[in-house]
């Protein structure tokens, strides 16, 4: 179980002598389950923000809470996918997508269990032995994606994870995601790619694509122009199945998206939309 | 197969440089590689073989030794600023000083046999690993870093993960570099007050006036060097084959 609370946080950076304000004031609540993308323009702090909820980046104020506990530091059940980087070229697949098992001291039957059947979810087990750079941009987010499902997360973090990719790789990706979350959360479903648990998995998902975040945020937080705060909040109860992307309502929800980005993420100038509903936060 | 190929080729062009020069200049001191090769025959079943053996130990404890201290030293000085800050100074003072110089320091306190020389070298070998490792422990990108820390990592296990590994390839290409100028002093320490190794029977021999025998020993030398540069790259095939690709 995740429920994460966030309330007032705010995070300084201190960049060659000068504070700059990355994170004011954000309250957002995210209950288990859910699947929150953050959508906003560079600069906008949400990186920043899916790093205070990792708890790689400390508050500067207010406070994060996951599950009722405030979060200090690390914590075992959240799994973070970044852009680049988060795959070593030097070790192999498996090796990859083993290392935190690893890091964790699983015992090593447990690690090839775990790993064998994410890999072979995935499509990555005939793989396992070749290196990152024997693989394509999509394959090698897939190891990264194994790597994070191997920790068995119920809060599962990605910064702009396909956005290297071509646009097909990407929402064959996205499509993976998808399903993992569906199956995670379906009721009374036992495990999907990771067993049986059937505990529920949060994903909260940093892009800057609309379409990716239409597709993949159940609910969407859009930062502003004005640093480092959300702007509005808005639902996407459609979202969930596949062939969502080739609907008039995805179309109608992006152009939504774009049209509360280009205001700076306010919505005042919006009329809510029946359907999709557009809350302000104030 | 295809580098013994290219080697035999290499072998070949080098000899016939070599007499043709030998030829032209018409001198003692430079005989011809055919005088010298079947010198060289001879000599292998004597006293060479054991001044070869006498070197190679040298040059290969004190590259194993100053590898042991300076790998670890150097991804240490690389990622912990705090030590860095006080280090790296001391480091940057000593590093151009031509070690060499402490040659007869050395002598004196640790005699004439192979301490001496094994130090020295060990000396030189380690600053030049020091001083690349250190550099690439610093390139590691932060977000390589992190993304071990999301997995949650102790700092020995950032180590053993990302910071030795990323580091080897350029740790082995140091190596490269100052297997050569480890083989160089080599035959600097070993031309003074000793009476084993290459350096010795070189010198020994031209002041003897025995040029075929002193380009026997000239040969053994190269030959030696060549064998540890073969040896390196096997290791680096091994340790490093995901960086080949």
């Amino acid at each position: 179980m995740s429920h994460v609370e966030l309330s007032g946080v705010g995070v300084d950076y201190t960049n060659l002598g000068r504070t700059v304000t990355a994170l004011d004031g954000v309250d957002l609540s995210i209950p288990a389950g859910d699947a929150l993308a953050i959508i906003g323009p560079s600069g906008c702090g949400k990186s920043t923000l899916l790093y205070v909820l990792s708890g790689l980046v400390k508050e500067s104020r207010g406070t994060v809470a996951i599950d009722g506990e405030l979060l200090a530091g690390r914590r075992l059940q959240t799994a973070l996918i970044l852009q680049d980087y988060g795959l070593f070229p030097w070790k192999t697949v498996y090796n990859n997508a083993a290392l935190g098992l690893r890091v964790r001291r699983v015992v090593k039957m447990e690690i090839e269990a775990r790993v064998g059947k994410i890999l072979r979810g995935l499509g990555l087990w005939e793989m396992r032995e070749r290196y990152p750079a024997q693989l394509s941009g999509g394959q090698r987010q897939r190891v990264a994606i194994a790597r994070s499902l191997a920790l068995d997360p119920d809060l599962l973090l990605m910064d702009e994870p396909f956005s290297s990719l071509d646009a097909l790789t990407r929402e064959d990706l996205q499509n993976t995601v998808l399903e993992i979350w569906r199956e995670r959360n379906a009721n009374g479903a036992s495990g999907g790619l990771n067993g049986d648990k059937a505990a529920p998995l949060t994903i909260v998902l940093v892009t800057h694509s609309i379409e990716e975040a239409s597709f993949l945020g159940r609910r969407i937080a859009v930062m502003g122009d004005n640093p480092g705060t959300i702007a509005t909040l808005v639902e996407n109860d459609e979202m969930g199945d596949i062939d969502y992307r080739k609907t008039p309502g995805f179309y109608d929800h992006c152009s939504m998206l774009r049209g509360l980005l280009k205001n700076g993420g306010e919505s005042g100038a919006l009329q809510p939309d029946a359907e999709g509903g557009v809350r302000g936060e104030a | 197969m295809e580098k013994l190929k290219s080697y035999t080729v290499a072998i070949f062009a080098i000899l016939a440089g070599w007499h043709l020069l030998a030829v032209i200049l018409n001198i003692q001191a430079l005989p011809s590689p055919i005088i010298v090769m079947v010198d060289f025959t001879r000599l292998v079943q004597g006293e060479l073989s054991r001044h070869f053996a006498v070197s190679l130990y040298r040059v290969g404890v004190s590259i194993l030794l100053g590898v042991a201290l300076a790998l670890p030293a150097g991804l240490i000085l690389g990622r912990e600023e705090w030590l860095d800050r006080f280090v790296a100074p001391i480091v940057f003072v000593l590093y151009p000083i031509p070690k060499i110089v402490f040659l007869p320091v050395l002598l004196l306190l640790l005699g004439l046999g192979n301490l001496s020389k094994i130090v020295l070298i060990t000396v030189i070998v380690f600053f030049q690993i020091l001083v690349t490792t250190r550099d690439a422990a610093k390139e590691i990108p932060g977000q390589s870093v992190m993304s071990m820390e999301s997995l949650g990592a102790t700092s020995w296990q950032i180590y053993k993960h990302v910071v030795y590994p990323a580091s080897l390839p350029k740790m082995f290409t140091a190596l490269r570099i100052a297997s050569g100028t480890a083989i160089a002093v080599l035959f600097f320490a070993e031309s003074f007050a000793t009476e084993e190794g290459l350096g010795y029977f070189i010198m020994d021999a031209w002041s003897r006036f025995n040029y075929s025998d002193m380009f026997g020993g000239i040969v053994a030398m190269a030959l030696m060097g060549l064998l540890i540069y073969e040896l390196l790259d096997v290791v680096e095939r091994r340790a490093c084959a995901w960086a080949k690709l």
